[in-house]
């Protein structure tokens, strides 16, 4: 370990650059790579708010012409609305906070010389302008910029055909994404190594300030939730361009075939959102981080209930994950669980603690409007699991039998109803039953008897998928 | 300055309570058996977190009043937190939002888990880019076999669904553009997608669900009032999404057999 770390800190003791590009552009010092970060995501932000003046503008004037712009058309609406939501949810929201304000001040406050892999650093943030580069090259492309919206649903993503701007556009769309999470991978392990191995001699993890906290439950976010996303990305440049079938069952656009078949839009929003609900984390704890730090400070007063929040933020960023599956609701899903946003109005509360101390607690109004009013939107989509569902027990054998299964489960709980609401596995590579498949994909769960079996059920669906393709391959619409 | 804040704060809330007390912009009137559920539920959570966004305001501003720079001569309590007070509203937090999910639950099975009724009426719901179609299977209650090479968009109806005239079952198909139902029946929807993600949305039945291609989703709802009533799509599908409208007319149950029948006695 001694020598560890005398190697690490010998690494990090370089001179400070002269020149501007040594110093500017190719720089290894954090606090440059942390504004270099900060000057990116204004940009984003500033170019995010121009295209959302010109949503604007049309939904005022929408029959206006615009001078270099001509007259926003449907089409470009849709294009602008899915090229504000990408750079302000990847090159703003998830920039800011954590690739520039991180970058700058975490090393310094757990005492380290810089972070833990300079390069890397640099790295990652020319990785992420590269990836801000092409996607504002969809703008300029034959076809324009695409208009599947910031979540880009297959299998409106994956189909050429689907719409205007689906083309080139979707494609440098869909390269970006998977550019920015190569640089939000390499920014993640510069962040844990960091976290983990650079902390000055007697900072303790429990000592380190909440923003340190924040950060570093973050960068863990980051490292699992982007990893996804960008194997997400890859698969569907694939379904795009190489004619496999990831995301797209057998569908038709206008009439006619398009040559897919066999995929799952749900897969793809599986993938997306595993990304997607902890990023609402990712974007969210390091703020909540510096609410705590800047609140403590200015009330002078230690953190209210400092191990509470720790222990709060380590619960954010593991329920994060656990619900990636909330937004999947309106499309089929059995559970919900607003669990994660208690540890959330813990720390909101915890945050309110503070007040009592000074008057710098504007942020603390900021953080409930935001939790109430997430709650409120969210009023619908509660949670449910059929009990009486969940007791079947049933031998291995049946997970693909021919004929419906007749059990009594009890309460009346429909089958059919349930099938449509565990089932990956798309009708076209469906035997002619149209039950059997949806009942393997039930019993999936029943049997897994976990209550977020979406993973277990993913890897039955390629196993289901495999075993059905060779039971039968073009049961159609019944 | 600590004025100020209060006075920031305190406004804030009041209007934005304000729009949702006068109900400036609400939800229309519901149409469903379902709906009355469901409204009392979004009105329990909606006061529950109402009162508790207001009270947390309200002693915001007034904390950030009282304790403001240079307003109280007492010095800052020295305090690293207090663990019986993390304690209560870790547990109250915790009473609500279980509390919220349980009384929830049932709504959301209603519709979704439980079997529809024997009798109810079922109708295909088919989205696709940029149209609702509507198929009731007629007198013989099966659905025709459908095939994709034979969906014909432009031809409109029975075409655009790709309805194999071959199959028997598909003789007595009846496919619409406009949803017609019998109020206070059982409506078993089955929903469909051809081409992309569509959602399946009335609001005056606080009914909503996406259509998934590949997929054939099942939910049912009962319509309690006669009337015509917007399907909007709910699931960004392309260009045309903005205009993909549908019409619900709930009408009498002799009214549908009538309308039904004619539509039978068309294909003939």
């Amino acid at each position: 370990m001694a020598t560890h770390e005398s190697a690490a800190h010998a690494s990090h003791t370089h001179a400070a650059p002269q020149g501007f590009i040594r110093k500017w552009i190719f720089s290894l010092d954090h606090k440059v790579i942390g504004l270099q970060y900060y000057f990116l995501a204004l940009t984003a932000v500033f170019v995010g708010m121009f295209l959302s003046l010109l949503m604007r503008i049309h939904l005022i004037w929408p029959t206006a012409t615009l001078p270099f712009f001509g007259e926003i058309k449907p089409e470009t609406y849709l294009s602008l609305l899915t090229m504000h939501g990408t750079i302000m949810v990847f090159f703003v929201l998830t920039t800011a906070p954590q690739g520039g304000f991180g970058n700058y001040f975490l090393p310094i406050q757990i005492g380290a010389p810089d972070m833990a892999f300079p390069v890397l650093n640099m790295l990652s943030f020319w990785t992420t302008f590269l990836g801000f580069v092409v996607l504002l090259a969809a703008f300029v492309v034959t076809g324009g910029a695409p208009l599947h919206g910031w979540t880009g649903y297959a299998p409106l993503s994956a189909l050429q055909s689907a719409g205007p701007g689906e083309g080139l556009g979707a494609d440098l769309w869909i390269t970006s994404i998977a550019i920015f999470c190569i640089g939000a991978l390499m920014g993640a392990l510069n962040f844990i190594t960091t976290t983990l191995d650079m902390r000055a001699k007697g900072m303790t993890m429990m000592r380190m300030p909440l923003t340190v906290w924040a950060w570093f439950v973050t960068a863990i976010l980051g490292l699992l939730a982007f990893g996804v996303l960008l194997s997400a990305g890859i698969l569907l440049l694939m379904d795009r361009n190489l004619g496999t079938s990831f995301f797209v069952p057998l569908v038709t656009v206008n009439g006619q075939l398009t040559g897919h078949k066999g995929g799952s839009p749900l897969l793809w929003q599986h993938l997306f959102w595993f990304f997607g609900h902890p990023e609402v984390y990712i974007a969210i704890l390091p703020a909540m981080g510096m609410c705590s730090q800047l609140l403590s400070v200015f009330s002078r007063k230690p953190i209210f209930g400092y191990k509470a929040m720790v222990y709060a933020i380590m619960t954010i960023g593991f329920l994060g994950f656990m619900v990636w599956h909330e937004p999947l609701h309106r499309f089929c899903f059995l559970d919900h669980d607003h669990g994660h946003w208690r540890p959330v109005g813990d720390q909101d509360i915890q945050l309110a603690g503070h007040a009592h101390g000074r008057a710098d607690s504007i942020h603390v109004a900021d953080a409930f409007c935001h939790r109430i009013c997430v709650s409120l939107c969210d009023w619908g989509n509660q949670r449910t699991v059929p009990r009486a569902a969940r007791s079947g027990h049933l031998p291995a054998r049946d997970l693909f039998r021919d004929r419906a299964l007749s059990f009594d489960y009890g309460r009346g709980v429909d089958l059919r109803n349930i099938r449509s609401n565990v089932l990956l596995v798309p009708e076209d590579v469906r035997p002619h039953d149209e039950r059997t498949v949806g009942e393997a994909a039930f019993l999936a769960h029943v049997r897994g008897r976990v209550r977020d079996f979406h993973a277990h059920a993913l890897l039955r669906h390629e196993r289901g998928v495999a075993a059905l393709l060779t039971i039968h391959g073009s049961g159609l619409h019944p | 300055m600590g004025l100020v804040l209060l006075v920031v704060i305190w406004l804030i809330t009041l209007v934005s309570t304000y729009f949702f007390v006068a109900k400036t912009w609400w939800l229309p009137a519901g149409a469903s058996a379902a709906a009355a559920g469901i409204d009392h539920h979004f009105t329990v959570s909606f006061y529950l977190m109402g009162f508790v966004f207001v009270a947390a305001q309200l002693v915001l501003g007034y904390l950030v009043w009282k304790y403001r720079e240079g307003g109280s001569s007492q010095k800052a309590s020295y305090s690293h937190g207090n663990t019986t007070l993390e304690v209560v509203w870790t547990v109250l937090t915790t009473i609500l939002f279980v509390g919220l999910n349980l009384a929830s639950s049932s709504i959301w099975a209603a519709e979704r888990f439980r079997a529809a009724e024997a009798n109810a009426v079922p109708v295909e719901v088919t989205g696709m880019q940029f149209a609702w179609y509507f198929r009731y299977p007629g007198p013989d209650g099966k659905f025709g076999l459908t095939k994709p090479e034979l969906e014909d968009a432009s031809a409109g109806s029975e075409a655009a669904l790709g309805l194999d005239a071959h199959d028997p079952a598909s003789k007595d198909d009846v496919v619409s553009g406009v949803m017609v139902v019998p109020v206070n029946r059982e409506i078993e929807v089955i929903l469909r997608a051809h081409d992309v993600i569509h959602s399946f949305f009335v609001p005056s039945m606080r009914f909503k669900q996406d259509a998934v291609p590949g997929l054939a989703i099942h939910m049912h709802f009962t319509p309690i009032q006669t009337g015509d009533y917007e399907i909007a799509c709910a699931e960004l599908c392309g260009l045309g999404h903005y205009k993909m409208h549908g019409m619900l007319k709930v009408v009498s149950q002799e009214e549908f057999d009538k309308w039904l029948a004619a539509r039978e006695a068309e294909k003939q």
